[in-house]
This record gives C-alpha cells, structure tokens and sequence, in this order.
C-alpha cells in the first residue's frame, strides 16, 4: 500500500511543479508539432520546383511568421501583466479572498469554489488568469478562471477581478487553503506564468445528505433548555412574552412600538425556559481497533463512515428532540459556528482515534443513540453491548463493502462509462487487501454478538430498520 | 462532474455542439466541397455528403459525451454496417446494386470519419489539431491536383482551416472547463473571440507587408509560369485559361504577351486535354503529317521586359486575327490577306482541319496549323458536349516544308530524314535576303546589343560565318544545340527544372546565358530563345512562335490529334523568301512528349453536312405547330456564303429540330418573336433539297427553297448582348458599380465611422433635448415634478456635479445649492413629499415646481457660461458615466 501512496505523492508534486514552471507542455507540443510538418513538408515538396510548393513555401512562411509574431505579442502581454501584478503584490495594493460553496462549507464532492483578486490586476491581452488553491501537501485545486470585472460604481475601472468554479474536495474533513496558485495565460493558453500569494483559510466540507427517513429513539436524559423567541404574541390584551420595564433592564430592549400606541414601557422576554425539556443523546464512536495505517483505505472508509453519521444524526433529529453528539476526541471549535452548525463542524473534522474506547466513552445512562463501525473490534462491541440498556438502538456500520468491488457494475455500465470517483483507484487494491479480509472477519465476529441482542444491527445503508 | 444535474448536462452538451461541432462541421463542408470540386469523379451533393458527416459527429459527440465507450459502439457500428451491406447487396436489379453499393461507400465511409472526428473531439483534448492536419493535408493533395495555383487560391482555400484551427486553439483551454452561457458571458465570449480573429489578421496582414516583395516575386514568378491569378475566380467559374483580362493587355506599343505560354513545368506534367483536332495533311504514302498547331507569334523582344511580345507595329505578320468565340454558329470568316501576308508562293498547299476545344483550351485566338485564313464555327455532337465545348473547320496555307518531324526522332526514321534533307536540299535555294524588304529584314533581325546579347552574337558567329546559305546557319544553330561531348554524350538536354527557383516561363537574358554556356539545360522557350537571338544575330529572319507540339501517337484514327496541356510548345520560324515562314525546332527531343498521359479519344463524329444556313429574324412563332415565320438576308446555301439584295420571308417548321440557346439544348418555347437565330438544315434523303444550279442567281434560288424549310437545328444568338448594346446608357453606371476601389471602401467606412462618431457626441445633448421636451409635455404636477427632477438631475451631472452616494436631498444640500444656488433643496423637499408621501398637491407646488425648472438651466450658465455648458454636453465619457448604475461589488458573503 505504500508503494500506491507515494506514487500518488510523487504525481502529485509532479503536477505541482510542472504548474510552476511557467510553461505548459501544449507549447512544446506545439512546437514540435509545427517543426514536423515543416520538415515533411519539406522533404515531400522540398525538392519539387512546382508551382504549388514554390506557393506552399510562401505560404508557409506567412503563416510562420506571422503565428511567431501572435505568440510573441501573446508572450509579452503574459509576462507584462504577470510583472505588474508582481509589482503590485509588493506594494500590497492586492488582496486574494476565497469563497467556498455558501462561505466556508459545502458538501464533499464538486464543490463550488470563488477566487476573488481585490486590486488592479492587469488580465494578459485575450489571455486570461487561472487560479488554483494550494491546500496543504501541495494539493491543487481546480483551475479557476479569473473572468468576471468587478467594477467601481461610475468608473471605468475596475476594483479587482473574480471567478467561479468548481473543485473536487472528496474528503469530508478541513482543508488548509496555504497558498494561491495564480497564472497568467496568454491566449493561446500555451504558457502560464505563475504566481503564488500567501493565503491563510480554512474550509471545511460536510459529510454526503441523503434523503433520511426518521430513525426513531427515545430520549433517557431531560435537562434545561431556552427558547429563543422570534415572534411577540398577543393573549386577550396582554402581551406575552412581555414584561413591565423595571429598573436594571436593558434600554435597548424597550419596545417602542407598544409604547407608541399604548404609552406602556415594555420589555421583551427573550427566551423562555423548559426545565425539563428531553435531549437524545447521538453516541458516535470513530474508534479503530485495527492496526492504524493512516493510508488512503482510512480515509474512505472515515468519509463513508462520517456519512452515515451525518444522516442518523439529521434523521434522529426528525423526531423533534434535540440530539447532543458527545465526542470521542479533542475537535478544536471553530470561531463564529453556531450550535448546529458547530455539531456538523465535528462530525467532518473527527477522525479515526484508538485511545478511547467505545465502552468508555458511551454513558450507557444518557445515551439514546449509538453508532460505531465495523473497525471497532468485536469484543469492544461486546463489552458496549454489556453495559447498554436492551431499549438503545445500537448500529454497527459496515465498513467491508464501503469501497465497492470493482466487479460491481451496472447494466448501464456496459454501454456507458460511469462517472469517475476518487475512490475507484482503491477498489481494486481494497478487494485484495488484508485490511478487507480482517474486518470481513470482524464483521462476522459482531454479526454473531449482534443476533445474541435485539435492537441492533450491522448494516451498510441508513434505512436499516427494515 | 457529478455535482451537475441532467439538464445542466444536456445544456453543456448543447453548448459544445454549438462551439465545437458546428464549426467542425462547417470546416468538413469547405473541405468536401473542395475536394467534389477537384476529383469530379465523387461528385455528388455536397451537401448530403455534409450531412451525413455531421450526423456521424453529432451522434458520435454526444454519445461519447454521455460517456458511451468505445468497444461497445464501435461493435454496434460494425453490427449496422454489416447489415446495411448485406441488405444493399440483397437488392433487385445489377445497376442498381452497383450504385446503391458506390454510394453506400461514400456515405459509409463519411459517417465513419464523422464519427472518429465525434469520438475524437469529445475524448482527447488536442485531437484539433489532428483534425485540423487531416483536413489541411485532404486539402493540400487537391490543391496539388489542380493546376490553376495562386497565393490568393491557395490563402482562399487553406485560410478556413488555419481559421479553424487557432479558433481550436483559443476555445480548448475554456472547454474543460463548464461553460456558462448567460447573456453576458456568451457576449464577453464572442468579442474576445472577434479580437483574436481581428488580431490574427492583423499578424497576417503586418507579415504580408513585410514579406511584400517576397510575395511580389512569387506571384510574378508565378504569372511568369502562366499560371495567372484571376483572383481565385477562374476556378470558380469552371473555365479554362482565359486571356482577356490582364494577359493580354494593350500596351503601349501593342500586346504585351505577360504569360502567354503556360508551358509551366505543372503544365507540362498535366493531362488536361485541351483539344484534339482532324488535320487533312499526309505524306504521299498516305501516312499523316502533323503539324504544329500555331497560337501566337511573339516577333518583338522587349528589353526592359526580358521577355519576347507580340506587337502590333509589325510588317506583315499573317496572324488570322479572329476570336473564335464570338462567331455564330456556322458562319465563316475568311481573310484572304492572310494568304498574302505570308509572303509566300513556292511549296504552299491548303490543309483543312477540324478543331474541337476543350473548356481547358486557351481561347480568344485561333488554334491551327500556321497561316490560318479561314474559320467556320461548327457544332459539336450532342455525345460530345461534355468534353469538347465548341468546334471550328478551318482553313489553312501552309508549307509542304512544314512537319512536325524536325529534330524528333529524325534520326530514328529514314523516311523522315530524307524528308529533311530533302528540304533542307530545296532551301538552299534562297541565297540570302538582299531582295527583301528592308523594314521587314531589319525587323525581323533586330536583337539587343550589349552584355550578353553580344556574348550569344560571338558565339553564334563563331559557329557559321555570315555569308553562308541561310538554311546553313540555321542547320549550324540546330547543330550546336545537337553537338556531343568527348564521351558521345549529348551536351544539350531538356529538363523541365532548368535550375533556377525563380524561374519564369520565357527565360530572361541572364537564363539564356546560363543555359547557353553553363548549365545546357532547358525546355522549348530556353531553346526557342537562344536559337532566335542566334538566328538574328546570324542575320536571319526569326519570330518566336507559341503553340502546340503535334504528336502523332497512333494510327487508329488516322489525321486525329490529341492536344494535352503538356504538349504546349515555344520553337523559332525562320523566313526564307519565298517559302514563307518555316518551322524550325531547335529543343532537343523530350521523349516524355511522345507518350500522351491519356490514350486518345474517341474522335467526335462530324457534323451533318448543311445544305442551307440562314441568319435570320424570327417573326410570328406558332408554337402549336412549332413554326414560324423567319426573315433573312444572309444565307450559306452548299458551303457558300451569300447576302441576298432584299430580305426574303420563309417559313421555317421546327417540329423535328434541337434548339440550342448559347450552345445549351433548349425547347421551341424558348423562341421569340425578333429573335436573331441561326437555322441550318442538312442534307437528308428524306427531304426535297433543292441542287445548286451556277447559273441561276441567288434570289431566284431562294425564291425556290421548299416552303416550309424543314430545320435541323436552331441555334438562338444570345440576346443579352444586344440588350446591352441597345442600352448603353446604363452600362457605364452598372460598370462604375463594379469598380470599387479600396480608396472608396476607405472613403465610404471613413464617413461612415465619422457619422457614428458624431451621432455619439450628439447624444448627450440629445438626451436633454428629449428630457425637456418631456418636461413641456408634462401636465400634470406628479409627472411634471418628476419630469423636472430627472432634467435637473442629469444636468447637473453633465455641469460636473456628479452624485455620489449620497441622497438626492444630501446632493441638492450639500452640492447644488451651494454651486449653482438655484433652489434644488427646497424643490426636493416639495418633490420626495408628492412621491413618497402620497402627498396631495398644495397650492404653491406648482409654483416651486416651475420656478425650479426655470432657474435650474440658466443657474448653470450663469455659474459656468452658456459655451462650457453646452461644451459639457459633448463629454459622453461623463454622459455615461450617468447612466452607469453602481454595480453591486459586494457578493453573498454568507455568515455562518
């Protein structure tokens, strides 16, 4: 597997430094290209005294000097535009803002990706400028053009330039955006100076939705809850939650409007208080059992897996509790992330971890909900299986069969090429691995604890009820 | 890319069809119809040979785009083709199977190549450029095909590709990319598209510039060679070589033959037949004697030119000055000067011949052995229209000394060589040219002094001495171009590439000198150049003459000759007093000559032999019957041509006759009263045709004709020619329409620009007209006030009080007022009241409204002065900028 790995790596810089060099291998094919034909033309024509070939030559030369002239008029805008960028970046009068699906998160896949240059950037004559985000370990993202003018209200010129487009992120988990690639294309798209601006970003993509049915689970635990409220009511001339002012209230939260039409100082109540509001706890265990290998086989099986978190936990939400995801290892938090939005936050950035146990980690008096995968070994499910009450649902996700066979086809296949994964390059190495073969065995060993508890299942889809 | 929907697919789809597969498409049309056009053999439509070559890209692009694989849809189509074979050969009927079959091929094979093009251009990204090669080379063997090449012909056919293939290059790197197509973009798309064209041409256009010269000599070289450039129109036209424009120009001293000869080295490789001809001319064993076939005599050389011309200033010259072209069908045109002007008596014969032109066939003079002096235009057999388009019989005064068989294969034959001794043996007669005129001698002999003209004088005198018999210099010169090396080797031979990349086709001085004492090696121009300046030097009477070699290949058709492109000819004509002008071919043989490239023919078959032809008038024409009745005055009756005293009327009945209207077969209806026609009628047992009698006169003769005369053929004179001439008032205009020069392109895209541009500087002011105007059409104080707002508004901004960001009151506040003090404050107050407001009009509004539209125009003359204010209004940079709405720069930055 590390043979695999480090190939990937090596391609992977490959790419990267064959995008800084500066020349793309069109204009060396090009190159050759046009010099082989002048040559056959030659030898074929060459010696000929014919009308055509004495045109041909002429004709030839035309087109010759006057395609050199294109390219280095088209070179020189390049490299023009490439230097006062270059000039302006030193000045500091440019700045490079990423905008990533709805600002920093968007769903793992294509995800939609916009690169804006605030400042005056000169674009190449009918050339253009590609960005690519640098992501840590030299990993590029799509090629971005930069076409959109953004432009001064009442003025000719504009503030900066912005592109939009799409970038593969398969993996569910954070991106360090280090560094942005910029190129500056002449128009014949056959050289590309590049340019890199420090950028420090991160950006985050969330497990895979699917359509979820509602997964049904009954809180064990009732604890305090606040309710914001959005909209005042009005019962029988009083208003609800509204109270008189009284001294020590805040100012600003004195409705004028009341006071306007009834001579009444009122204050909003904010939020209202549910002592004994119920909570699901959603217990979701990222332990791996296995020899930990850090490869590429992991991080599938921790995109599959992170998947089907994300939709037990939005489909354990339909039950109309609020559902607590308690972790099993330190997830920094982000600035600025509300509740809800911080849970999926933690859910994409878990990882694989081996130092807590599931038995460990699962308060078997809260917990209402419990998932853990197939990595976990069978007799940790064993021992969680001793201190869960019978009434807690318990999923074990399948892992064995999260990177299909290869022989897996579908009909359609036949006829028409599927569409590319990322992770199809791994089917073929997982089928015959032995990583496979130890959680097969696995499996059966949780399958066979399993059967012995109801309420329970192994299972490699969400709809496991049926 | 998974994320995107089916539709969204469907539309990049529809999007890459457009961008790619059209223009593919558009390029494979150029190019087929390019090819249909040199290899006539695939000619079919073009434009269903296009369509299925698109159907094949199409359907290819699109299933390869939907991710089909290869294997699969390869077999599929292998499965259909198969099939569709077998069921074609499963078809009734042997003919059709054979046409079904052939045209199966063709399609099949498009479709195919469509569908590679398809697979190609959605799969692999740089597959243009071997689409673009494919085509380009598809293209450049058909051009090698032709013969008519030029510059232009060749930029007109290769520039589409060269076109196709940067716009490849430009559009590739978007592709990869998902295209956007909302208006703006697509907008943006086709105008940088526009200024890459724009920009390509200029790099073109700047190279021509530099490469001027370069491509001044290659397209003299090329005129030189013959081949003209007629505009890449020719080519167009279907027409062979045509001299009336440009060739041929009148020059000031006369014709100046550019390029007469076209003996081009492509020429002489090609197989065009440009005509074939029956000469009546044998040997006395009854074997033919060929002759050559005389297009032009060139009798001048012109200095500055380096070149030989024809002249019109010439003593005597027996050039048959007729363009066949323009005779009517049978009619003859005899010039018995001609006989004359050859100032010959002894040895001379009459030789008939019958010569059919190919549509290849250099036109605008006669074709036919020398001394031409009769023409008569005949028709050409309905089986042989294709090849042959026109035919003429003439009639001509030429030598018993004259043959084809001079230096060819003289020695081979005995027979031959006694022919040649035994005409060299009566030419020695002439002693020399003391009793001949002296303008004509001294014409005749005039050559260039200096340099090397006297080099080829030294050495033409170093080979005879000048008081020898005429004929002996002559044999002298024909030697030194015969004479051998040490090793028996011939020094002289012929090479179609005598060396000289710049070659053209009459070689000039310094050629001439090179070919002569250097490189002896050359084709007939290089022969017939030196041999004529060696001649005159000699002191003989010479004239350069074009035309063709006759070879008599076969004798299955005995007197027929084949005339190929490759059979063009330059040889020298010698005088001798009293012989007249003699043949003498100094080019060393070119056995390539003697092997047509085709077999000949099949001879058309002679005309029907007329018995009457009359030019005449048609009066009423009853179509039912098909007769009419026709007025002549001129009549051919048995090969002789009369006019009558007084037109006579007979009725002609065409019931059984082809009517042709300019050489093209039409019906009866096409006939006309007033029509100018040409009706002939043959000889045919069946008909009462009445006998000749010499004694009786011409009159009483066709007083005698049977009524009705029974008409074989009707020939209709075009009638556009006489429309012209009959209209000669509007023929200068339509001629002045034609003639657009680039200085009136210039002109008129000048005025045309200087227009727009000053329609662009009027707009501003134009704009305020239109606001005050609305402003006086305004009754009610709503639309008034609001009117006046908007006025007030842009002049202000035109004044160069430009809003900001601001509010209108902060505006009128902190900015107006101050500057132009004409109440905009208390006006926007009033203003914002009745419109945001829902304000009801109070007493005084109206006032505030119109004493604010009053002030508001003379407040800014008064502040800036009426010149700067209505100056200001031609500063569209600032008009526009007042229409620019600020465009929202802040984009969804979506808090989380």
């Amino acid at each position: 597997m590390r043979s695999l790995i480090s190939l990937s790596s090596i391609i992977r810089n490959l790419s990267y430094w064959s995008k800084q060099v500066g020349v793309r291998w069109q204009l060396l094919l090009s190159i050759a290209g046009l010099w082989l034909v002048t040559v056959w033309l030659r030898s074929e024509y060459g010696q000929d005294d014919s009308n055509l070939w004495l045109v041909m030559n002429q004709f030839i030369r035309l087109m010759q000097w006057a395609v050199i002239g294109l390219f280095i008029l088209s070179l020189l805008s390049a490299m023009g535009t490439w230097a006062y960028f270059q000039y302006q970046v030193k000045k500091k009068s440019v700045a490079v803002m990423i905008n990533f699906g709805d600002g920093h998160k968007a769903e793992a896949g294509w995800v939609p990706l916009t690169v804006t240059i605030n400042g005056l950037v000169l674009r190449p004559m009918l050339g253009n400028i590609h960005a690519r985000l640098i992501f840590s370990e030299k990993r590029l993202s799509s090629r971005i053009i930069l076409d959109t003018n953004l432009r001064k209200s009442r003025h000719w010129w504009r503030q900066g330039i912005r592109g939009t487009g799409e970038t593969l992120l398969h993996d569910r988990g954070i991106y360090d955006v280090e560094r942005v690639l910029l190129s500056f294309c002449d128009m014949l798209a056959l050289v590309s100076l590049p340019f890199t601006v420090p950028v420090t970003q991160q950006l985050y993509t969330l497990p895979r939705l699917q359509e979820v049915p509602k997964l049904k689970a009954y809180p064990n635990t009732a604890e305090e809850q606040k309710h914001r409220i959005e909209m005042p009511r009005r019962v029988e001339g009083e208003h609800v939650n509204y109270k008189e002012f009284e001294t020590g209230d805040n100012i600003r939260r004195i409705v004028w409007k009341i006071y306007a039409k009834s001579g009444q100082l009122v204050v909003r109540v904010p939020e209202t208080k549910d002592p004994y509001a119920s909570h699901l706890y959603f217990y979701a265990s990222y332990f791996h059992g296995f020899r930990f290998q850090g490869g590429a086989f992991e991080t599938e099986l921790l995109n599959i897996y992170k998947d089907h978190i994300r939709n037990m936990f939005e489909a354990l939400q339909r039950n109309g509790y609020e559902v607590r995801l308690p972790q099993d290892q330190e997830i920094p938090k982000l600035a600025g992330l509300s509740e809800k939005k911080n849970e999926l936050f933690q859910i994409t950035a878990a990882s694989w971890q081996n130092k807590t146990a599931p038995a460990a980690f699962i308060s078997s008096g809260k917990a209402a909900f419990v998932c853990l995968s197939s990595l976990t070994p069978a007799r940790e499910v064993e021992l969680v299986l001793q201190h869960l009450p019978v009434n807690v649902p318990l999923v074990v996700v399948k892992l064995s069969d999260a990177i299909p066979s290869p022989f897996r086809i579908k009909v359609k296949d036949i006829f028409f090429r599927p569409e590319k994964q990322p992770a199809d390059k791994l089917r073929q190495p997982w089928l015959i691995s032995s990583s496979r073969r130890a959680l097969l065995k696995n499996e059966r060993e949780i399958a066979a604890s399993l059967k012995r508890r109801g309420n329970s299942w192994l299972t490699n889809t969400i709809e496991f009820e049926r | 890319m998974s994320m995107i929907s089916n539709q969204d697919r469907f539309q990049q789809l529809l999007i890459r069809l457009v961008l790619v597969v059209v223009p593919t498409i558009i390029i494979a049309y150029i190019t087929l119809r390019f090819v249909n056009f040199s290899y006539t053999a695939l000619n079919t439509a073009v434009i269903s040979q296009a369509m299925v070559f698109a159907l094949g890209l199409v359907l290819a692009y699109s299933l390869y785009y939907y991710g089909a694989r290869l294997l699969i849809t390869l077999l599929v189509l292998m499965f259909a083709y198969w099939l569709a074979e077998r069921i074609i050969s499963r078809l009734p009927g042997e003919f059709d199977v054979f046409y079904a079959t052939a045209r199966f091929q063709l399609y099949s094979t498009l479709f195919i190549f469509g569908w590679v093009f398809g697979f190609l251009l959605e799969r692999v990204r740089w597959s243009y450029i071997l689409l673009f090669s494919t085509l380009s080379a598809v293209t450049l063997i058909s051009i090698s095909s032709t013969i008519d090449i030029s510059l232009s012909y060749i930029l007109l056919h290769l520039f589409p590709m060269v076109l196709y293939g940067l716009y490849m290059l430009f559009l590739s790197p978007l592709l990869t990319d998902r295209i956007e197509m909302n208006l703006k973009k697509s907008g943006k798309l086709v105008v940088r598209f526009g200024l890459f064209v724009l920009l390509i041409l200029l790099a073109f256009a700047i190279t021509e510039r530099l490469f001027k010269n370069e491509l001044k000599a290659v397209e003299k070289e090329l005129a030189a060679r013959g081949t003209s450039d007629n505009k890449g129109g020719s080519k167009e036209e279907g027409s062979g070589y045509d001299d009336r424009y440009g060739l041929m120009e009148k020059d000031h001293d006369g014709y100046r033959l550019k390029d007469t000869m076209k003996v081009n080295t492509k020429m002489s490789q090609s197989d065009k037949l440009m005509f074939c001809s029956k000469l009546d001319n044998y040997f006395p064993d009854g074997s033919p004697m060929p002759l050559y076939f005389v297009y032009h005599y060139l009798t001048k050389y012109d200095v500055a030119r380096e070149s030989f011309v024809r002249d019109v200033n010439v003593p005597s010259l027996e050039e048959f000055d007729v363009d066949p072209a323009v005779l009517p069908m049978y009619y003859s045109y005899t010039d018995t000067s001609v006989i004359r002007k050859s100032m010959a008596r002894k040895l001379r014969k009459v030789v008939d011949a019958q010569v059919y032109l190919s549509s290849d066939s250099w036109k605008h003079a006669v074709l036919g052995p020398a001394s031409v002096f009769s023409i008569q235009t005949i028709p050409v057999e309905k089986d042989f229209q294709k090849t042959f388009t026109s035919a003429y019989k003439i009639r001509s005064y030429a030598s018993e000394l004259n043959n084809a068989y001079f230096v060819y294969n003289v020695s081979a034959d005995p027979m031959l060589a006694a022919i040649q001794e035994q005409r060299h043996q009566e030419l020695r007669s002439v002693n020399d040219y003391k009793r001949l005129d002296s303008t004509f001698c001294a014409y005749y002999t005039q050559h260039p002094k200096g340099g090397i003209y006297d080099s080829i004088v030294k050495l033409s005198l170093g080979l005879i001495s000048k008081d020898s018999r005429p004929v002996e210099k002559v044999l002298a010169v024909r030697d030194f171009f015969l004479q051998r090396n040490e090793n028996g080797k011939r020094i002289f031979r012929y090479t179609l590439k005598p060396g000289a990349v710049d070659d053209p086709n009459i070689p000039s001085s310094k050629m001439l000198y090179d070919f002569l004492f250097r490189t002896h090696a050359g084709y007939c121009t290089y022969y017939a150049g030196a041999s004529l300046f060696m001649l005159r030097a000699l002191g003989i009477p010479t004239r350069f003459t074009t035309g063709f070699a006759a070879v008599n290949r076969s004798d299955k058709n005995k007197g027929w000759y084949w005339f190929y492109a490759s059979q063009a000819h330059a040889w020298t004509q010698v005088y001798f007093p009293g012989y007249g002008w003699l043949d003498f071919d100094m080019t060393i043989g070119n056995e390539d000559q003697q092997e047509a490239p085709k077999p000949d023919g099949t001879p058309p078959l002679p005309p029907p032999d007329p018995w009457l032809v009359l030019n005449v008038k048609s009066e009423s024409v009853t179509v039912v019957t098909k007769q009419f009745d026709a007025t002549f005055q001129q009549l051919i009756f048995f090969d002789t041509p009369y006019e009558l005293s007084t037109a006579r009327t007979k009725t002609i009945d065409a019931s059984l006759c082809r009517v042709l209207y300019d050489k093209k077969d039409t019906t009866f209806s096409a006939i006309l009263p007033g029509d100018s026609l040409i009706i002939v009628s043959y000889k045919d047992e069946a008909k009462a045709v009445p006998k000749p009698i010499k004694v009786m006169s011409i009159e009483k003769l066709v007083d005698e004709f049977p009524s009705p005369i029974v008409a074989d053929e009707i020939h209709i004179r075009p009638r556009v020619k006489e429309e012209k001439k009959e209209d000669t008032s509007r023929s200068p205009v339509e001629i002045a329409e034609k003639k657009i020069t680039w200085q009136a392109i210039t002109w008129t895209a000048t005025k045309v620009i200087a227009w727009l541009l000053a329609l662009l500087l009027m707009l501003p002011l134009l704009y305020l007209v239109y606001r005050l105007m609305r402003i006086a059409l305004a009754r009610e104080p709503h639309t008034r006030a609001d009117e006046v707002y908007r006025a007030a508004l842009y002049r202000f901004h035109m004044a160069g009080i430009e809003r900001d960001n601001e509010t209108p009151l902060d505006y009128a506040h902190a900015k107006v007022d101050p500057a132009f003090g004409a109440d905009f404050e208390e006006f926007m107050r009033l203003y914002l009241r009745l419109k945001y407001a829902g304000g009801s009009v109070r007493p005084g509004d109206t006032d505030i409204i119109d004493r604010f539209a009053k002030v508001a125009g003379p407040g800014i003359h008064k502040k800036n002065g009426f010149v700067p204010t209505l100056l200001s209004y031609f500063n569209v940079v600032r008009a526009i900028r007042y229409f620019q709405h600020p465009e929202k720069t802040d984009y969804e930055n979506q808090s989380i």
